[in-house]
């Protein structure tokens, strides 16, 4: 018989990873906008 | 020269025999397409029919990757793959892939021996086809033990990797504090950077 | 549903050149005009060692982001199940564990320019020569595996011819990295983590909407049950070496290094961590659109493609562009990064160390544009072949840069770490890891480079300690004068 990862666990790792994700890119963003101090780049 | 009957009758018989095969020859592709059902067997990756111990195969990580073709070749049918692992009722066999295409890549089969067929169809309201030769799949995944070995030591380079970095990030001094703290006057800027690169 | 899925292409050709000009054209355009920020050989070698967190978190994130971790995930997690998906998440490891290791180098080297010349400074010339070797070895089959899978990938997903393909985006790269150098690539990469950031959650959140995670559940406890076990034997064999491979292939490699000098000071221990928190969801995110596949009925011909496959499915012509768009960033992100931080290497450490001791910025900025050009013509010409066994390779470097690690760590922290122990490490961890791989399995050379390394590491420091005298590190390194800084600068 196998084992399986619980459905509850494969859910929550699939949502989390997708609102990571998108958490990652809205942030950089926003540190981009917050942290000025950015060399000579922007 | 006379011909006997024997002769005469013998010549009737082949030409008549050669001419209807050379007929049921040029009928026949439009007869079965008409009558017979389109078969569908496994191939090779060069669409070459796989016999014998080439339908049989195994893996330690149960994925598979199968081929198929119409049989004779040039009709384009439509395909299913069904397949079930040994011991289950051929009832319950899972549909893996219904369409036109040639291949499928099929993974994550469990320990044991599975039977995968193929058959086809003309059109979707024809039933389907004769069953393919099976291909006879054999999974058998790595022994836990083994597996279970290599994560101890994995997990143990890591942990030490891991002891080592974090450890001396807290504790290991600037050999340059003296300078650094020449070079850099503002103590508030400093402070806040230690804190953090700790 | 995938009835009338042909096994032809998912974007057309015209589409598919369209996008490549438009980015690009782009790219080298950022390129030249960041280039005009980079004064000196420091500037373009090192961004000027001014880049801030949001810039370093991105570079740190894109850098990592390969064309395996959108394309190879979906196989991965298709082959391993979620386990497997999870073991490729761990390699964020590899960045996180860079993080104070980042902070130590800049401390420890506030004026370096490469990891070859570190280990040549601290453990001498014996050891100089094998990191030398094990440096350039796993640069160039990453930057060729890179190129090739590039020119496969955009001729899989759009007909692109392979020699096109793999020429454009080469050629591109080289552009924008021999104009802006790291400034360039340093930018790219944030607009790049951006667009693939943003590409994979459109196209996961489009498939979500669809067919939330339950019923891929479902359909894959009927048919693939072994992708949800949590005891999957491959998939666990394959976490340890798979993070180790990636701890090792961030802790040698001059890429990071370079990054680690060219952040301003204080960003580089923020920036790491944040770069492997950026990174982790993302082959967890690229795997589910392979395991999506059997519950959304779609046939998976080939498992390598299995993510573009899912992506155009699902999304029509719009998934098939973001994917184009998405593969293409990954890779450019990481080839122009490999390029810079390889050059670099071959200037500091082969060409000045070894020929030219006396030369001048501006000579040495000559060098280093010559030696973009030339890495370029010769990947090009490595990819000519298109050769799956050259690609593979890659695989080999497991072993070789698993054995750096400990020399690596002990070097950067250990005032004793015995050098010829280090070499003996680096030889014999590379040797008896790539034998582990030859007769046990892929998944054990970089586990058993990296075992064999630290037993040795640790042994010869214990009982031969070598004192070292940090001093060194900096004296080596210290830049020039002021005067000589005028002087030069005057001079251009």
């Amino acid at each position: 018989m196998i084992s399986l990862v619980p459905q509850w666990i494969f859910s929550t790792l699939i949502y989390g990873a997708v609102a990571l994700a998108a958490i990652a890119a809205v942030g950089l963003i926003a540190l981009l906008l917050i942290d000025r101090k950015n060399g000579e780049l922007w | 020269m006379r011909t006997t009957p024997t002769r005469t009758s013998r010549l009737v018989a082949v030409t008549a025999a050669f001419l209807s095969a050379a007929i049921l020859a040029l009928a026949a592709p439009a007869s079965a397409k008409a009558d017979e059902p389109v078969r569908a067997v496994f191939t090779d990756a060069d669409s070459e029919p796989l016999s014998g111990d080439d339908l049989a195969a195994n893996s330690a990580r149960g994925d598979i990757q199968l081929h198929w073709a119409a049989d004779p070749p040039g009709a384009s049918p439509m395909f299913r793959l069904v397949g079930r692992l040994d011991g289950e009722l051929v009832d319950d066999r899972i549909v893996y892939y219904e369409g036109p295409q040639q291949r499928s890549f099929i993974s994550g089969l469990e320990d044991g021996t599975h039977e995968f067929v193929v058959m086809a169809r003309l059109a979707d309201t024809d039933p389907w086809g004769p069953e393919s030769e099976p291909i006879v799949f054999t999974v058998l995944h790595h022994s836990l033990r083994q597996t279970f070995i290599l994560l101890g030591i994995g997990a143990f380079l890591f942990i030490a990797i891991v002891f080592v970095v974090v450890r001396e990030a807290i504790f290991a001094e600037n050999p340059f504090a003296d300078e650094d703290e020449a070079a850099d006057p503002a103590p508030a800027d400093r402070a806040a950077e230690k804190g953090g690169e700790a | 549903m995938n009835s009338n899925t042909n096994e032809g292409l998912l974007l057309d050709p015209g589409v598919g050149f369209a996008l490549l000009a438009v980015f690009g054209l782009g790219w080298i355009a950022l390129g030249i005009w960041w280039g005009r920020k980079a004064k000196t050989t420091e500037g373009h070698m090192l961004a000027g060692r001014n880049v801030g967190l949001a810039l370093g978190t991105a570079t740190a994130a894109a850098t990592w982001i390969t064309s395996n971790t959108t394309m190879l995930a979906p196989q991965f997690a298709l082959q391993l199940g979620i386990i497997g998906a999870l073991a490729y998440c761990t390699a964020s490891f590899g960045l996180f564990l860079f993080a104070p290791m980042a902070a130590r180098i800049r401390t420890l080297m506030p004026n370096g320019f490469t990891s070859v010349e570190f280990i040549r400074l601290r453990y001498g010339e014996t050891a100089y020569w094998l990191f030398l070797l094990i440096s350039i070895f796993y640069s160039m089959t990453w930057l060729v595996s890179m190129a090739m899978a590039g020119g496969i990938a955009l001729e899989a997903l759009s007909g692109i011819p392979y020699l096109t393909g793999m020429s454009v985006i080469l050629a591109v790269c080289v552009a924008y990295t021999v104009f802006g150098g790291l400034y360039a690539v340093i930018g790219t990469d944030f607009i790049q983590s951006i667009i693939i950031l943003a590409g994979l959650v459109i196209v996961a959140v489009m498939i979500l909407a669809k067919e939330p995670p339950g019923s891929v559940y479902e359909r894959l406890e009927e048919s693939r049950p072994m992708l949800l076990s949590a005891l999957f034997p491959a998939a666990l064999m394959a976490l340890f070496n798979n993070m180790l491979f990636g701890i090792g292939e961030i802790t040698h490699s001059n890429v990071w290094w370079s990054r680690a000098f060219a952040m301003r000071k204080g960003v580089g221990a923020k920036a790491f961590l944040l770069g492997g928190l950026v990174w982790l969801p993302i082959p967890l995110v690229a795997g589910f659109l392979g395991l999506a596949a059997p519950a959304l009925g779609i046939n998976i011909l080939r498992p390598d493609v299995a993510g573009p496959v899912v992506a155009a499915e699902m999304l029509g012509t719009l998934g098939a562009v973001l994917v184009f768009i998405v593969v293409f960033c990954s890779l450019a992100s990481s080839i122009d990064s490999l390029l810079a931080a390889t050059s670099d290497l071959i200037t500091k450490d082969i060409v000045q160390n070894l020929f030219m001791k006396d030369a001048t910025d501006r000579q040495l900025r000559t060098v280093v544009m010559v030696v973009i050009i030339g890495l370029g013509v010769v990947t090009w010409l490595l990819c000519l072949g298109r050769s799956q066994t050259l690609a593979e390779v890659l695989f080999f470097a497991g072993p070789l840069v698993g054995s750096t690690i400990w020399p690596i760590i002990a070097g950067l922290y250990w005032k004793r770490a015995n050098p010829i122990g280090v070499s003996l490490a680096m030889l014999l961890g590379t040797a008896i890891g790539l034998a582990a791989y030859m007769t046990i399995g892929w998944y054990t050379g970089a586990l058993v480079g990296t075992a064999v390394s630290f037993v040795i590491v640790v042994a010869t420091t214990a009982i031969f300690p070598r004192e070292f005298d940090w001093r060194r590190l900096r004296v080596s390194t210290a830049p020039k004068s002021p005067a000589d800084r005028i002087r030069e600068e005057a001079a251009q």
